[in-house]
């Protein structure tokens, strides 16, 4: 067991911000893969999501000094990451085709389906290719419904972190992520 | 909707499917590069440079803020040091004098005072013994001891020397006048004194006699052992005479390298008469008549126009007749070495006499001789005799001549004194 699992990140980040390397090596294990795909959701470019991911975790280390625990350590590092996004979508002119105001969205809600059952996935496919279709409905959503969707399963935040690290409102982030997850589950559903 | 916040709660099913789905994971070049500059900001670890084409991670600009401002501070100290520097040699240059226009480095007045008292010890001695010989002569004995206070205040007024080569110029002064009193003890220098004493008595006249009496006493300074240095408008021709009296000093050790030089400059002058202090002022019609001929040909005026001629070396026999001579001939010995030592001469009275010797008064009792008949003032004439016979076995014949005739002087009666 990983002696190190029950230390906190905001902890693990107030050791590396006292200087202490090892810290941030725990750290960033815990958080280099949600974050990376979550570039890689976002960006769709292997090349550009590493790149973006290396800057994240450079404007980590260099804000290490300033580091206060005001929020969950994901909420901040995922805060970073959408700022980081941002910048690369106005740098290229990427701004304008991706839609962030998608709230006023008249797409049809589609009513909520019950919950299945746990073991009914895998009744009818393996895990595999439901998660190659996942992937595929992930692509179709819009870059701020996607954006919610992952930060909710990648990176394992609530409504509130969620709306915190992209600077919206919580219902905001409730309406995205609900529009997500119906879209997704239509899809699964449908493919089934 | 709280049904929908429900729904809104991550669901298991897509947990794992998103769990399957996540195989993707960021480069190991990405990841080293990226803990590498994590250990560098806190100092843990040396930079590593990032592998596969990544680019090493940029050097973070917090830990290079410091080198800005310390290197423009040290450019600043340096450059102030510099100009501070120059500023500091340049007004040290503008506060020397040049070089080539200096003034000669006079000594301050009361430095003559003592540096001449040391010479007046062997000559008051000298003195007592010719008043032994002829007690006729107290008063020019008085006049001659009064000389060195005479002289003293015929030295121009002090003139502060530049601080910076005062020492320098005063030890320059001691190392040529030592020089200049082996060369004038070695060719009879009293001769030359005598005639710059006679050459300023007979350009100037009696009026000139304390200028006459400072030449006299820079001379005699030199031939004792003190330091006289000559005026600035005769160094030249100083130095001209100091290498002539140099050579012909060496090449007449060469000749004889076991006589001594003594008793040769022992007699003071009298201010300016130049007659000399001891001997007897109708004594010098009888001397004249002294077993030394060759001295009579050089009393007529030799009027040469070099400043000192380089003279062939004299023999020792020759500076002693010389010597001899020019304390029996007094005033003629001026006129003969008038115009020999003419520069030396014209230049005291231009309100710029000779700077004072420096002093130095241990040396200078020991470039003084003794006389050959030292030690024997007080014991009879056997002695004397013994002493004599003692010169003639080492063939020491000039002490031998000196010392019968000092033997003559003092012991006439004796059936010696007459053979």
């Amino acid at each position: 067991m990983d002696t190190t699992a029950a230390v906190s990140d905001e902890q693990l980040m107030l050791a590396y911000r006292d200087g202490d390397a090892g810290a941030f090596d725990t750290l960033y294990r815990r958080h280099k893969g949600p974050v990376y795909r979550y570039m890689l959701r976002q960006c769709r470019n292997a090349g550009v999501a590493d790149e973006l991911f290396q800057d994240v975790w450079m404007n980590l280390i260099r804000a290490r000094e300033g580091y206060t625990v005001q929020a969950k350590f994901t909420t901040y590092i995922y805060k970073l990451a959408h700022n980081r996004l941002i910048d690369h979508y106005r740098k290229h002119g990427q701004a304008a085709m991706v839609s962030f105001d998608d709230d006023s969205e008249e797409a049809p809600i589609i009513a909520e389906p019950q919950a299945a059952p746990r073991d009914e996935p895998e009744k009818h496919l393996d895990i595999k290719q439901q998660a190659a279709q996942l992937l595929q409905l992930l692509d179709a959503l819009p870059e701020s419904q996607r954006e919610a969707f992952v930060m909710q399963y990648e990176g394992g935040m609530s409504v509130e972190e969620i709306a915190d690290a992209t600077g919206v409102t919580r219902e905001t982030a409730k309406s995205r992520l609900r529009y997500a997850m119906s879209k997704i589950r239509q899809g699964l559903t449908a493919w089934q | 909707m709280a049904v929908n916040d429900t729904n809104l709660e991550r669901d298991p099913a897509l947990a794992r499917l998103m769990q399957a789905a996540s195989g993707e994971q960021p480069p190991a070049a990405l990841d080293a590069a990226i803990l590498a500059a994590a250990r560098r900001e806190v100092g843990a670890r040396p930079a590593v440079v990032g592998g596969c084409g990544q680019a090493a991670i940029p050097p973070l600009r917090a830990k290079r803020n410091w080198y800005v401002p310390v290197s423009i501070a040290a450019m600043m100290v340096l450059s102030i040091s510099l100009v501070l520097t120059m500023h500091h040699e340049k007004g040290d240059e503008l506060s020397q004098p040049p070089v080539a226009t200096r003034a000669p480095p006079k000594a301050p007045a009361s430095a003559p005072a003592p540096a001449a008292e040391p010479a007046v010890a062997p000559a008051e001695k000298a003195d007592a013994m010719l008043r032994d010989a002829a007690p006729a002569q107290p008063k020019l004995a008085e006049e001659k001891r009064a000389q060195p206070a005479k002289t003293a205040d015929a030295i121009s007024q002090p003139e502060a020397p530049p601080k910076a080569y005062g020492e320098l110029a005063k030890k320059q002064r001691v190392e040529k006048t030592e020089a200049a009193a082996d060369n004038a003890a070695a060719l009879g220098s009293s001769t030359r004194r005598d005639q710059a004493v006679g050459s300023a008595t007979r350009e100037h006249g009696p009026a000139r006699d304390s200028a006459a009496t400072t030449a006299k006493a820079a001379s005699g300074a030199v031939t004792g052992g003190l330091s006289g240095a000559p005026a600035p408008q005769d160094r030249a021709p100083v130095e001209a005479r100091r290498e002539a009296e140099a050579s012909g000093r060496q090449a007449q050790e060469r000749q004889r390298p076991s006589l001594g030089v003594r008793g040769f400059d022992s007699a003071p002058l009298d201010g300016a008469s130049g007659v000399p202090a001891g001997a007897p002022a109708g004594a010098a019609a009888s001397q004249s008549a002294s077993p030394l001929p060759r001295e009579a040909k050089l009393a007529p005026a030799k009027p040469t126009p070099e400043p000192f001629p380089a003279q062939a070396p004299l023999s020792r026999d020759e500076a002693l007749a010389r010597n001899e001579a020019d304390r029996s001939t007094g005033g003629s010995s001026a006129t003969r070495g008038a115009t020999s030592e003419a520069p030396a001469v014209a230049a005291a009275p231009q309100a710029k006499p000779a700077p004072p010797p420096a002093p130095k008064p241990a040396a200078r009792p020991a470039l003084k001789p003794a006389p050959v008949w030292r030690g024997l003032e007080d014991q009879p004439p056997e002695k004397w005799l013994e002493r004599l016979a003692e010169f003639r076995r080492d063939n020491r014949s000039i002490d031998a001549d000196e010392l019968l005739a000092e033997f003559r002087r003092r012991f006439p009666d004796h059936p010696a004194s007459a053979r």
